[in-house]
């Protein structure tokens, strides 16, 4: 008996081995056969990966003056599982957030493991939520981009969405920009309890910064004369383009109407639009100086040969042009002079189609520039085997062909450069972050259009128009200023007839005429108030070129040498130092409203100075510190003699306080408020 | 220890009782990395003062003759029953199921402790004179002794414990020698009362046995401890990912980590090869009690080791078999591993029972 019952015992056994065997069979096939795809589960269960955003690169002006900059901010995630009590948290971090509390209430209650509650807050703000030690909220880094001086040049830099630049600048350089977004974990237990770790996998590495060619203050000046126009004549569009002829560089590109780029979700399509690259209009009188370039250069024509005028009217298939005024016999530098319809067409006829056609593309119309701006338009140039009779005539005069403003621009830029076209540049330079220069764009000359002396004989030509022409609204005292004015009619869409109405009213000159440092057009689209390009568009170039030379410490022609007098000191000093270019050198010009007063409130006594430099008024100032007081308030229309007064103190008030502890030249304060309230909301897109 | 023989002594399974001390050190291991509710990292403490009174215990129990204890089987297979319905008065529900009473700050789970006054009712019946031999009338005299505890336990519900009873039984009756025919048609028996079962299994118990057979059935309801558990176990892979790495289990992805699911952890810290040690530690004292059974001439002493040793092997195999998916998640803890003052208790004392006979095999 006792010998079976021991077998069986072992029976047993070998049957529990036999069961072990299987536990251990199928142990191997999860922890080794299985392994990879069930870490893997494993892996996306406790963690969720979060991408970081790179810091975005700055956008400067051609001295490094910001004009689009990102500020470190963080953004608030919440857990909902891991929040305690959701009534609670959401009455504490409403006010806090600035959002209503039913809105924080719902995210804080949404059935999901993660939500982002709201991005981009300024670090105060995030320190506040920080220190309300609510369970199941968390920051991950992130970027606030922001244009300080809202509107300046806003058509150029574009701004940047959440996705990226979206126009101008940002987008078109957003690849350098932009950077690589790094990416991080954030662990996280069943429940969604426990933020356990936030590792960072891959750094994100910030964007390259880009120089433009553009500068502040001649954008500024440009713009502050530009809004004046654009109002008074009540336009529908108006803007100035300033290049420097020598290098293409494009110095400021002002243009109505505008809007703010921190603000940009609010902005109408018409008011972001870069008209002066996506625009195309019909220079009119303008273009009469392409002609004269090709007819000189083919040697048509001389400035001197007689040509008459029609009594002020001609012909051409069954179609009459007429002159503004009735002309005889005139020189063909008269012919410019006093713009005449009647002599251009003639002149123009004895081009010839191709060979007009030719230099028309010489000077890059019909063509984009190659600026790099989404969206250019190449205007509308038609090859030659599709003109009609009428065509050649009327191009001669500048209708029939449409260009943008920064066609014109290169190409009256060409003429100006001695004949050498030079790619209209608006990007310098790249660098890095830690500013050293990654790329430069240096000035490159695309081709000679015409010879040098046929270039000086336009630019006499130009100067004699401004002088004793039609141009004479153009004139700046103290230079010699070449230019040309232009009026064409808009073709009215539904009769396809030049219409009555006003249509583009336009300048476009150089200055100096000897050593020409920019050329500038000043287009007013559709003014309600002005007709004649003469009376509107001419002054404005005066106004905006009198100060870029100023600013650009031009000697003028008949200035005398400064005697220096002073007997300390002694040292060779520069002739002039004009005013504006002591109060606007190194900071750019923060309001773009003159008439308005900013709010300085919380900026230190620099800063503040620096955005009321462009108000010219006078400043009385009392304490030491920062702003915390201001008369007249902000947004209070300033009176033409009202002194500001400012008053400071140190540590500041509870406005001001926030500015005080950090370092930079930016500061959050200022930064939101230029922003606009509604900006970061804005911005969220995800 | 009154009424030692001193050459008893010189029979003491030390291996065995080593064992347990080496069961103690993994259990705290385990535990120790686990926040359990809001104690939190007390759990593996608590482990170890009852895995020190279990020690105790099975001393206590080794120093007893095993023949005195299955001489008063009845008394204490009748106070088994008594605790076990007591549950229905004094009891404490625990999702959804009445197995413990709080005795002051101790919660007993009375169905644990009744499994050794089975063990010992079963061998009692057996090895007593009407049931010689063993034989049909056998089985009808043994019957009671399981249908009744096995209806309290499924009441509370604990369809795992109650399941455990029949194989201890089964083995019993191998060890006692019950004819192969008879075993056969017992099982054949069985085999046909499952369906019928079917009808007796709550609604959830009913929904574990259809998950186990496809486990996409419901991956975020039943499903989800399956699954939970087979993650964590494959990320463990071949050598684990440590007491601090095992994230699955510590970040309680899966449920029951502490107790029933334990396995699971064990498998993600210290992977498979962790896994052969752990299995090697409990087929070393299978074997043993095999062994011990094997080797006893003496009737009672057999079958009271060859009982222990089943009751010990069916929860191990159960256990490991319902965590790695190879069979339907039944509430099963893993004994000398889960954490449960009550299991922990039982199961030493279920070896002392072993070392109790080893000590008393050449007597």
């Amino acid at each position: 008996m006792t010998s079976p019952l021991r077998t069986r015992v072992l029976i047993l056994a070998a049957l529990l081995a036999v069961a072990f065997g299987a536990v251990v069979s199928k142990l191997a096939t999860l922890q080794i056969v299985r392994r990879a795809e069930l870490a893997g589960l494993a892996e996306r269960q406790y963690s969720r990966t979060i991408s970081l955003q790179a810091l975005r690169g700055p956008i400067v002006d051609r001295r490094g003056a910001p004009l689009a900059m990102s500020a470190a901010t963080e953004s608030l995630f919440a857990q909902p599982r891991a929040v305690g009590d959701p009534v609670r948290a959401a009455a504490r971090l409403a006010p806090v957030l600035g959002m209503p509390e039913a809105e924080v209430h719902a995210l804080l209650t949404v059935p999901k493991t993660f939500v982002w509650l709201k991005r981009r807050l300024p670090p105060a703000v995030a320190d506040q939520v920080r220190a309300l030690r609510e369970p199941g909220l968390g920051f991950v880094a992130d970027a606030l981009r922001l244009y300080p001086n809202r509107e300046l040049a806003a058509h150029v830099i574009g701004f940047e969405g959440a996705d990226g630049g979206l126009e101008g600048v940002e987008r078109a350089w957003d690849k350098d920009l932009g950077g690589t977004p790094g990416r991080a974990v954030v662990g996280r237990d069943a429940l969604g309890r426990e933020v356990v770790t936030q590792q960072v996998i891959q750094k994100p590495s910030p964007g390259h910064g880009v120089m433009l060619t553009l500068d502040t203050t001649m954008q500024y000046i440009a713009e502050r004369e530009i809004d004046a126009a654009y109002r008074r004549t009540g336009s529908k569009a108006a803007m100035a383009v300033v290049m420097d002829p020598k290098t293409g560089d494009v110095l400021a590109v002002a243009i109505r109407p505008t809007f703010n780029p921190n603000t940009f979700a609010e902005a109408r399509q018409d008011e972001i639009r870069n008209r002066a690259v996506t625009d195309p209009f019909e220079p009119g009188s303008t273009f009469k100086i392409i002609m004269a370039a090709a007819a000189l250069e083919e040697g048509v024509v001389k400035p001197d040969d007689r040509i008459f005028g029609e009594n002020g009217s001609i012909t051409i298939a069954r179609t009459t042009i007429r002159d503004w005024k009735k002309q005889g016999w005139m020189t063909f530098a008269e012919v410019l002079q006093q713009s005449s319809n009647v002599g251009s067409i003639k002149v123009g006829m004895a081009i010839g189609k191709e060979t007009y056609h030719r230099y028309m593309t010489g000077f890059g119309f019909g063509a984009v520039t190659g600026v790099g701006l989404a969206g250019e338009s190449r205007g509308l140039l038609r090859e030659p085997g599709r003109w009609s009779a009428l065509s050649l005539p009327t191009m001669s005069i500048g209708q029939e062909i449409s260009v943008t403003a920064l066609q014109m621009v290169s190409a009256f830029s060409a003429i100006a450069n001695g004949g050498v076209l030079m790619q209209p540049r608006l990007v310098r330079a790249t660098f890095d972050a830690e500013g050293r220069q990654t790329a430069a764009i240096g000035p490159r000359a695309l081709r000679r259009v015409i010879s040098e002396p046929t270039a000086r004989t336009l630019m006499r030509l130009m100067v004699q128009i401004v002088d004793h022409g039609t141009g004479h609204a153009a004139a700046i005292a103290g230079y010699e200023v070449g230019g040309k004015t232009g009026t064409a009619q808009k073709m009215d869409p539904a009769t396809k007839r030049y219409s009555h109405a006003p249509g583009v009213l336009s300048f476009i000159g150089v200055a100096p005429a000897d050593d020409p440092r920019f050329v500038m057009l000043v287009m007013l689209d559709e003014p309600k108030n002005e007709k004649w390009g003469s009376e509107a568009a001419a002054p404005i170039f005066s106004s905006i070129g009198r100060e870029i030379l100023r600013y650009l410490e031009v000697a003028p022609r008949d200035a005398q040498p400064v005697q220096l007098t002073e007997s300390l000191g002694g040292a060779m000093r520069a002739p002039q130092a004009p005013p504006l270019r002591a109060q606007t050198e190194s900071v750019p010009p923060a309001s773009p409203d003159p008439g308005v007063m900013p709010d300085v409130r919380g900026k230190p006594l620099r800063q503040a100075l620096a955005t009321l430099a462009a108000l010219r008024a006078d400043v009385e100032l009392e304490g030491h510190g920062l702003v915390v007081q201001q008369v007249p308030a902000a947004g209070a229309p300033l009176a033409a003699d009202a002194p500001i007064r400012l008053t400071l103190a140190r540590g500041g008030s509870s406005e001001a306080s926030h500015a005080s502890g950090r370092a930079g030249a930016f500061e959050w304060s200022e930064a939101r408020e230029r922003a606009g309230a509604s900006a970061p909301g804005a911005r969220e897109s995800r | 220890m009154i009424g030692i023989d001193r050459r008893l002594l010189q029979n003491v399974d030390w291996p065995l009782i080593s064992i347990g001390l080496a069961f103690a050190t993994l259990s705290g291991l385990t535990l120790s990395s686990l926040h359990v509710g809001r104690a939190g990292g007390t759990v593996a403490l608590r482990q170890l003062v009852w895995f020190g009174v279990g020690l105790v215990a099975l001393l206590i129990v080794a120093s007893i003759d095993y023949k005195k204890l299955v001489r008063i089987a009845p008394l204490i297979y009748v106070l088994g029953l008594a605790g076990l319905a007591s549950v229905f008065v004094l009891g404490r529900t625990v999702s959804g199921a009445r197995r413990w009473i709080v005795i002051g700050s101790v919660s007993v789970q009375p169905s644990e402790l009744f499994k050794i006054a089975f063990v010992l009712m079963a061998v009692w019946v057996l090895t007593s004179r009407w049931a010689q031999p063993i034989s049909r009338f056998t089985l009808l005299l043994v019957a009671p002794v399981v249908a009744i505890p096995f209806v309290l336990i499924m009441k509370q519900p604990d369809l795992g414990t109650a399941l455990l009873l029949c194989p201890v039984l089964l083995a019993l009756l191998v060890g006692a020698g019950i004819r192969l025919r008879l075993l056969g048609g017992l099982s054949l028996a069985g085999l046909a009362a499952m369906p019928v079962a079917w009808f007796f299994l709550k609604e959830y118990q009913r929904e574990r046995i259809l998950v186990y057979l496809d486990p996409f059935r419901d991956p975020l309801g039943t499903a989800y401890n399956v699954i939970q558990a087979k993650i964590a176990i494959g990320s463990g892979q071949l050598l684990g990912k440590g007491i601090s790495g095992a994230t699955q289990s510590r970040l309680a992805f899966l449920p029951e980590r502490h107790t029933d699911f334990i396995f699971a952890v064990f498998a993600e810290m210290w992977g498979f090869v962790g896994c052969l040690i752990l299995l090697a530690c409990y087929a070393f004292v299978l074997l043993r009690g095999f062994d011990i059974a094997a080797s006893t001439r003496e009737p009672v002493g057999r079958l009271v080791a060859l009982g222990a040793t089943t009751m010990l092997a069916a929860q191990v195999l159960i256990n490991v078999g319902m965590v790695t998916g190879l069979l339907p998640v039944v509430g099963v803890p893993l004994p000398l591993m889960s954490y449960g003052g009550t299991s922990v208790l039982c199961s030493l004392m279920g070896l002392g029972l072993l070392v109790s006979v080893r000590m008393r095999q050449f007597q």
